[in-house]
Order: C-alpha cells, then sequence, then structure tokens
C-alpha cells in the first residue's frame, strides 16, 4: 500500500524519459524499475506531473479529479515520490552492508584457470604475458580444483547450485584434468554437498577435439560456449592459431560435430574494429553452424597487464549499436537466444536493482589461478591487489567489501548523479580499477570504454523498452494506437 | 552487498485511457522475461558483462 500522507509530491530524481515519435513516452524510475509506456498523450502526462511538483496528493486531486487512475498509476510506477520516498542509498548504509558478514549463496560461478597457456593468437587476448602464465607450463591440479570447489560449496546455503566453469587458456589443452575433476566431484564432493547442486561449464576455443569430448559433455550435461568472430576470413584474422594459422575450420568443425550431438553450443562474437561491420553476416553465421545462442560482445579495451588495445582495434560503438539494432529488428534470433538483448532485458525486470556492474564484488564468480589464489575478476589475475585468497588460508572478504563500497553506483563519481545507475550497475568496472590503479592514460581507449559502459547500455535498453511497449500495444488492439515501427530517433536521456 | 535487488513484486496489468491520453504499465510483461540463458551464470547478482568478456583465448 502507498502512504496517503506523502507531504509534497516530486518526480523521481532516477527518472528515464524516452520520447518516440510525435506523441510516445516511456517513464522509468530505475530505483523502483516499473517502466511505464504512454502510448498517446505525452504532452498532457508531462503536464500532469509538472502540476504535480510541489503539491500534496490530495491538493493534486482537488485539481485533477478527471485524472484520478492516471496519479495513482504514476505513484504505483514510482515516477510521483512523496517527501519521504527513498531515492537512493547513502555512504553510511553502503558501507554498513558491505560490512554485514556474508550470507550464504544461492548460486556462485567458480572460474578454473585450468591452464593458463593458450594454442591460439587472438588479436584482442585479455590474458596478459605478464601477469597471465601464457607460455609456461601452468597446469592446475586436480587436487587445488577439488579444494577449490569445496571452498566456493561451503559458501552455498542447502539446495544453492555452483556452477563450475572450466576455463583458461585454453581448458581443452587440460582434457585429462577436467575429466579428473569431475570424476572426483561426483565421486567425492557430491557425497559431502549432498544439499547442493554442482553444474558443470566450459569455455573453449574447440579447436581441439578429444574423442570423448562429447560423451563427457553430454554425460555431465555440460554446458558449451566458443568463439566464433565471424565467417572465416573474419574470424581467421581475430582469432589466428599461435605462429598465425587459421584456426576457423577446426572449431567450426568440434561445434558442428556438438551440434549434430545434440549438445547445445552457445557462440560468442567478440566486436571489434575488424568485424564490426560484419554483424549481421556473423549471426547468420553462428545460426549456419547450429548455435544455440549468438553473443556480440564489445571488445574489452584493457588486458590484466592494464595495457590498452591498440586504437586501431577499437570499434566505433555507435557502429556497433546500429548493427546490432538491425539484427534484433531483423528477427534473424529470437530475444532470449542474442546476448546482449537476452540479458539486458533481465535488467528491466520489474523491481530489479543493480548496484554495481557485475557479481565480481559480491564473491559469487571467483577465479582461481592453477596455484589456487583467487582473484576478482579474470581481467584482475597476477595483479596482487585484486588476490583475495589462496588455497592454503581463508578467503579475505575485504577486498570484496572495498570493492563493494567503491564500485555501488551511488559512491562512482560518473554515476551517482545518473538516473540509468541503478538500470546498468555502472556497467563493467575493469576500465574504471585500471585507471584507479594507474595504467598510463589512452584518451580514445577511455572514451571507448565509457561509451560502451554508458551508451551502449542505455541504447540496448532503449530498444528492449520500446519493443516491449510495441508489443504490448499490439496486444491491445483496436482502440489503442497502432505501431508504426519507426526507429528510435527522439529519445532523449534525462 | 548483492549486485540485484529484488525490491518489490510486480504490479497487475494495467492500462489507463484518459482524455487525450493511453496509458500502459510494462510490468507485467518485462517480468516474463527468463533466465534461461546459457551464457548466464545465473547467479543472485546478475553478471551479464562478466560472463560474456572475450575470454576464450
Amino acid at each position: 500500500m502507498l502512504d496517503e500522507a506523502l507531504g509534497p509530491l516530486h518526480v523521481t530524481e532516477n527518472l528515464i524519459t524516452l520520447e518516440r515519435g510525435e506523441d510516445e513516452l516511456l517513464l522509468v524510475n530505475s530505483f523502483s524499475m516499473r517502466p511505464m509506456y504512454v502510448a498517446r498523450g505525452r504532452a498532457q502526462v508531462k503536464g500532469l506531473l509538472e502540476e504535480a511538483r510541489g503539491r500534496s496528493l490530495e491538493a493534486l486531486a482537488e485539481r485533477r479529479p478527471q485524472d484520478a487512475a492516471l496519479v495513482r498509476m504514476l505513484r504505483e510506477h514510482r515516477i510521483l515520490l512523496g517527501a519521504g520516498e527513498r531515492e537512493r542509498y547513502i555512504g553510511e548504509e553502503i558501507e554498513a552492508k558491505a560490512a554485514e558478514p556474508a550470507r550464504p549463496k544461492d548460486k556462485m560461478t567458480v572460474f578454473l584457470l585450468v591452464t593458463e597457456a593458450c594454442n591460439q593468437a587472438c588479436i584482442y587476448c585479455l590474458n596478459g604475458s605478464d601477469t597471465y602464465q601464457k607460455s609456461a607450463p601452468s597446469v592446475m591440479s586436480p587436487d587445488v580444483a577439488v579444494a577449490s570447489i569445496r571452498a566456493c560449496l561451503d559458501k552455498l546455503k542447502a539446495g544453492g547450485t555452483l556452477q563450475v566453469t572450466f576455463f583458461g587458456g585454453e581448458p581443452l589443452l587440460q582434457w585429462a584434468l577436467i575429466k579428473e575433476v569431475i570424476r572426483r566431484c561426483e565421486s567425492e564432493v557430491r557425497k559431502d554437498y549432498g544439499d547442493r547442486k554442482i553444474a558443470y561449464h566450459i569455455t573453449s576455443n574447440l579447436t581441439l577435439n578429444p574423442p570423448d569430448l562429447i560423451e563427457v559433455l553430454k554425460k555431465n550435461n555440460m554446458t558449451v560456449l566458443s568463439d566464433i568472430d565471424g565467417p572465416p576470413e573474419v574470424h581467421d584474422r581475430c582469432r589466428p592459431y599461435l605462429g598465425g594459422r587459421p584456426s576457423h575450420a577446426q572449431s567450426a568443425a568440434t561445434i558442428r560435430r556438438l551440434v549434430d550431438a545434440g549438445i547445445k553450443v552457445a557462440l560468442r562474437t567478440t566486436i571489434t574494429a575488424l568485424n564490426q561491420d560484419a554483424i549481421l553476416e556473423t549471426a547468420a553465421h553462428h545460426k549456419a553452424l547450429g548455435a544455440a545462442n549468438s553473443g556480440f560482445v564489445p571488445v574489452c579495451a584493457v588486458n590484466s597487464d592494464k595495457d590498452y588495445l591498440a586504437d586501431e582495434l577499437l570499434p566505433d560503438p555507435d557502429r556497433i549499436i546500429a548493427r546490432l539494432v538491425e539484427l534484433y529488428r531483423s528477427g534473424l534470433w529470437s530475444r532470449d537466444n542474442l546476448f546482449p538483448f537476452n540479458e539486458y532485458v533481465l535488467k528491466l525486470r520489474p523491481g530489479s536493482r543493480q548496484v554495481t556492474g557485475c557479481a565480481a564484488p559480491s564473491g559469487s564468480t571467483p577465479v582461481i589461478r592453477p596455484n589456487g589464489d583467487v582473484y576478482l575478476c579474470i581481467y584482475l589475475v597476477g595483479q596482487e591487489k585484486f588476490r583475495y585468497g589462496t588455497l592454503s588460508t581463508p578467503w579475505d572478504r575485504r577486498l570484496l567489501d572495498r570493492s563493494s563500497v567503491s564500485l555501488h553506483v551511488d559512491n562512482v563519481p560518473g554515476c551517482k548523479a545518473c538516473a540509468w545507475r541503478y538500470a546498468c550497475g555502472g556497467g563493467c568496472p575493469v576500465m574504471k580499477l585500471a585507471c584507479l590503479d594507474g595504467a598510463p592514460a589512452s584518451p580514445r581507449a577511455e572514451e571507448y570504454g565509457r561509451r560502451i559502459n554508458c551508451d551502449f547500455t542505455r541504447a540496448i535498453l532503449t530498444e528492449l523498452l520500446w519493443d516491449t511497449a510495441t508489443r504490448l500495444r499490439g496486444q491491445l488492439g483496436p482502440g489503442t494506437p497502432q505501431a508504426d515501427g519507426a526507429p528510435v530517433d527522439r529519445t532523449s536521456f534525462c | 552487498m548483492y549486485t540485484t535487488e529484488n525490491t518489490e513484486s510486480q504490479g497487475a496489468h494495467l492500462v489507463v485511457e484518459g482524455d487525450g491520453y493511453t496509458v500502459m504499465s510494462l510490468c507485467d510483461n518485462l517480468s516474463m522475461a527468463t533466465e534461461d540463458v546459457l551464457w548466464s551464470d545465473g547467479s543472485c547478482c546478475a553478471c551479464p558483462d562478466y560472463t560474456t568478456v572475450p575470454c576464450a583465448c
């Protein structure tokens, strides 16, 4: 129930206002995330909001009795707020919450770097040669893997799920190890954690094709994510083998083999300047390969060594946005199977509120090196200040707590006045951390990172909001204005 | 500290027609979004960016 003794009304400070065409309006308070669509009558609704400012609910009702239902809707969607209604976090509150004892988690994902070596030489590799042991024989032992898995299971509540992600480097270089880890989990670990679930996932370039790959993947219900950066000629420029040989043919052969065996393979493309104009073509290529999902991720402009990507490889955020929106509208992939749309729509679920850009500060996604060291993020592996655990010592939450505070959207200087901040959580913090941590300046990379975190995210969320509005209007049939299918050309971000 | 917080239950489907305006809630439609995506870590802390970084090289 909404409290009717509100005092003077005001429009939420977290108001996202989108406009389309001549008369449409979308209003969202990102703190409460209850989007509201004005199919017609934009000026009337904006006029009502202006009139409401500073008036009591009762006074507004007296002036606009015919609009009582609209006022109620604006209240229910948290667009119109009373004097004491909550709209942000304050510093003490953020710090107090971070300092609370860690609660058992529902879900975790542990990233096991089973090796830091790789057989490819991607042009945008996140693994810096100083911080990752890319050429050394870095191999995780089964004991380290199992101990790390147990450490995560200890942090789960009964009924919770741990996703064990085999990661690298290229994890299939250590296929025998992966199988041994799974065997021990199934034969030993499950007995000790019978009330918790373990799921397995592998992120691999799939250039290796061990004979029992399908059997093991199927037996253990493993999910698979691989990378195809475009049709062969594009992919081979982006993701060659070490030494420069093309890799697409081998990856594609393994993907087809898995797909033919009924295994779902998600395919991802890292967008750089080399493939930014081939997004539609690449999405079609993913489909032709039999992928279950297709994803497009703008390249991260900094690696684990805090080296910036060469300027000539940085894509243009505007072109990425245009191509992705074009792809989304083409219907080639459904929303549920196309990243970023399938995951960004989750940010718009009513009541969602994102206070950091990713799960890393919560400790839900630890990254384990071959020696058992625990890091906040794969981009931060090898940087001592982001290591928060070892194999032999309890994981130290202080880094997580500090990160939770410093990366909270109400603490980040560029975010805390932005109305979108609770929708995006501030975006990927890697660039922010690199800048804070004394990485040499790269103005173009920094601007690119800012635009991906801000403009890209806003554009995807905007597209999703308008698409939802258009679908709803279509469902309501005659009597409501029909969708014009016009591009989102008069969008403003307040 | 949780990255994503669920703050309230969803509202009912709602359309308000007035003199000169039609206003609709998108809450019902957006609450149908599912988490059944392969590259989500499914975490209670939504982590779309982290699990999709270019990482397989």
